[in-house]
């Protein structure tokens, strides 16, 4: 095949020399770094087994607090009820202490980080291994082994559609990814596959179709990058 | 491979891909950017049996395609002047064929221009290109081919204008 193609001409090869890479001027890499949320390649917390740890954690500390200011709750109710059915002199006094006590125990459902809690007591007697520290989030590739097999065998459906629209042969493309839709319907190469469909079936001639699912498309991924291919195909499309 | 390796690595790749695609010199960092929060987002589905360079190429030429496709014509495209602002330190030399290449570049249409800048300014190989582009082997050996008959012929026309 690369003999269909002629050699690049000399005078523009060498201008091309000439000319070098384009250098991004100083400091630009650092400052669009920073603007960067790498959040989404943290090691989510289940994927190293706390997530069920923290969820209990935060549901012992929630029902703790809730259990202190119903307490509370329920004592101040008390006094009130007490001390209300003394008579009418008594009532300033009462009064007095309900505003007292309770901006005290307002603030009971966040348990103070340096008083250990009772379950934080139970903990610190547990080995430290037992409840690993949480690994240092390195943003680091899928291993091959984690890409797991499902995503390859979408992987290679689409490919084979992608080569039969290439070829023009849509509607083998059109069977290709009917079969990735019935195998994976959420899978995570959908948003690519959905954007093939409008293309094969574009490519077949049924434009009101295409249409469709090309809207259904772009309501479904509004800020796909594969966005402004479907909209082509759409003003392209015959009326 | 770790992320932060690969934008290191690729981060002027990108970037020069971004700026011969016509990208405004003002628009750069965000297009840039773009480019990166995409791969952030995509990480999961790259197969790292693979070279990344035709993958990070073809996420930043989709960016760079949608960029057009909602900018006014006229912000597209780099003034040939503007060029000072990329490669401070190059030569005169450097920065004259720079300038007339970004010029030539901008006779093209954006496919033909993409498929020009990612082989013979960017390295990749067809195949790469043909990859990074989402587009047949044949189509993209054609788009190459009228390519390069249409930057040499820009080339002599632009050096017959100025000189």
């Amino acid at each position: 095949m690369t003999d269909q193609l002629p050699p690049l001409d000399n005078e523009l090869a060498a201008l091309i020399a000439q000319a070098g890479p384009v250098r991004p001027p100083m400091g630009t890499a650092e400052k669009v770094w920073r603007g960067l949320d790498l959040a989404p390649l943290a090691i989510p917390v289940a994927a190293v087994g706390l997530e069920p740890v923290a969820r209990g954690l935060a549901g012992i500390k929630l029902g703790g607090a809730l259990v202190v200011a119903l307490t509370v709750g329920a004592v101040a109710g008390i006094a009130v009820d007490r001390t209300l059915v003394k008579g009418p002199p008594e009532v300033r006094v009462v009064t007095k202490e309900v505003r007292i006590e309770v901006p005290v125990v307002a603030p009971a459902p966040l348990p103070d980080p340096e008083v250990p809690t009772p379950l934080q007591a139970v903990l610190k007697q547990v080995p430290k291994r037992v409840l690993p520290e949480p690994a240092a989030v390195i943003p680091t590739a899928p291993p091959v082994a984690d890409l797991d097999v499902q995503l390859k065998e979408e992987r290679a459906i689409l490919e084979v559609a992608r080569t039969a629209l290439a070829r023009g042969e849509a509607q083998q493309a059109l069977d290709g990814l009917s079969q990735h839709a019935a195998r994976f319907p959420q899978g995570r190469l959908s948003e690519e596959r959905d954007a093939l469909v409008v293309t094969a079936l574009n490519s077949l001639g049924r434009v009101a179709e295409a249409r469709q699912k090309a809207d259904a498309f772009l309501k479904a991924y509004p800020e796909s990058l594969l966005g402004s291919q479907v909209r082509k195909i759409l003003r392209e499309a015959a009326p | 491979m770790e992320f932060e390796e690969i934008y290191r690595r690729e981060f002027s790749n990108v970037y020069g891909f971004l700026y011969r695609q016509g990208a405004p010199s003002a628009e750069l960092p965000d297009l840039a950017h773009d480019v990166f929060a995409t791969v952030i987002r995509k990480w999961a589905t790259f197969d790292n049996t693979r070279p990344v360079r035709p993958w990070l190429l073809g996420i930043a030429w989709r960016v760079m395609s949608d960029f057009r496709s909602k900018a006014k014509p006229e912000l597209v495209d780099e003034l040939p002047e503007a060029i000072a602002d990329i490669n401070p330190d190059a030569s005169l030399e450097a920065r004259d064929a720079q300038r007339l290449i970004t010029q030539a570049l901008s006779t093209l249409d954006e496919v033909k221009r993409a498929v020009f800048v990612l082989h013979e300014l960017q390295g990749l190989s067809v195949a790469e290109v043909a990859e990074a582009m989402n587009a047949s082997l044949q189509t993209t050996y054609s788009r190459l081919r009228v390519a390069r008959e249409e930057m040499a012929i820009a080339v002599r026309r632009i050096r017959r204008g100025t000189s």
